[in-house]
């Protein structure tokens, strides 16, 4: 087999996805949750990414990191620090972060407009 | 072994550190090798209809793809749009490679290798691929379409364009063991849970003989007997 690395094989040409100025928004329930979640350390910041997979083709990721290799937009919503990688910019534009207080399925939700379907378990969307 | 010339596949490489990870989240089945592993596994759409077939093997650090859809161009727009920050590259190294079938009785050891510059892709001891450079010449051809399709008949092996094409899903064509029940989240997993627990829209692939059923249920044709789908 030749895998073309000695050679000219170049990787296929990836279509970038148009970077988008990511407006979003935080309920109050979820900023409570990032309260507790932070404490007083505000130099930590809540990365909300997009990986592929789940039912539908997209899984929210959400991680609180310090900083990341990641190139994204920081973005400053009541106190807190969003970071938001460009490459999935255009899947958050207009995005709701929620919290949801339930024995089952709670947790933090993302509400999406973009999304044109969601899974049952709501981390997945298309 | 009979040999044909398989000019419907595509050669994929995948690189970089989430390799894996990315095509189990995009695939029906677990994606978890040991070094000679072949892993058949399917990219679906949401609504779990076959977008493409993956016969996946590692080579060194590279995960190789040998890929079978409908639509290649569309399939890799598909894989591209899903990377954003994952650490993934895809070179299709088609245009490098000859990929030959071969089927019927093999002694081989499921799984691959590689010996002067022939790959060797055993896919499940039924039949598999050798992938050997465009620089080398071309193997000759020992069998014609014909005897693959009776081959395929007599041995209940679904195919690209026959059996499996987009309109249906891995249940309704014979791919249930490309199918993970209980690995987790991937691109078309809840219809298929919802089919499976249900018992509902399965179907299965059977072999008849050609006077028993009328030609717009045959979805292979043999010389004399063929392949027809199903309700369960």
């Amino acid at each position: 087999m030749d895998c073309g690395t000695c050679e000219s094989a170049s990787p296929i040409v990836v279509q970038k996805p148009e970077v988008v100025d990511v407006a979003l928004t935080i309920t109050e329930n979820a900023q409570s949750m990032l309260e507790q979640a932070f404490g007083d350390d505000r130099n930590m910041a809540l990365l909300v990414g997009v990986l592929s997979g789940g039912c539908s083709g997209y899984m929210y990721d959400l991680q609180i990191v310090e900083q990341t290799d990641i190139d994204c937009q920081e973005l400053a919503i009541s106190g807190f620090r969003i970071l938001v990688p460009n490459s999935s910019s255009h899947l958050l534009n207009g995005i709701e972060i929620d919290y949801e207080d339930r024995l089952m399925g709670g947790g933090f939700k993302i509400n999406n407009p973009n999304a044109q379907s969601s899974c049952g378990c709501g981390e997945s969307f298309s | 072994m009979p040999r044909l010339a398989f000019d419907d596949a595509n050669l994929l490489i995948f690189s970089g550190e989430d390799r894996l990870r990315f095509i189990d989240g995009l695939s029906s089945n677990k994606i978890d090798f040991n070094s000679t592993d072949v892993i058949n596994t399917l990219v679906l759409t949401t609504k779990a209809k076959i977008m493409a077939q993956l016969h996946l093997f590692m080579l060194n650090d590279m995960l190789i793809s040998i890929t079978i859809s409908g639509d290649h161009v569309k399939l890799v727009n598909y894989l591209n749009s899903k990377i954003l920050t994952q650490q993934v590259a895809i070179n299709d190294v088609t245009t490098l490679n000859y990929i030959d079938l071969v089927y019927g009785e093999n002694t081989d050891t499921v799984g691959v290798t590689v010996s002067e510059g022939l790959t060797k892709v055993n896919v499940n001891g039924n039949y598999g691929f050798e992938i050997y450079s465009v620089k080398q010449n071309r193997l000759p051809t020992s069998t014609d379409q014909q005897s693959f399709i009776n081959w395929r008949v007599e041995n209940l092996i679904p195919w690209h364009g026959y059996e499996i094409t987009s309109k249906v899903n891995p249940y309704q064509c014979g791919l249930n063991n490309q199918v993970h029940e209980n690995k987790g989240c991937y691109t078309g997993q809840e219809v298929l849970t919802r089919m499976r627990s249900r018992n509902k829209g399965m179907k299965e692939l059977y072999s008849i003989d050609n006077v028993a059923i009328s030609d717009d249920k045959i979805t292979t044709k043999g010389t004399t007997n063929s392949l027809a789908i199903k309700r369960i």
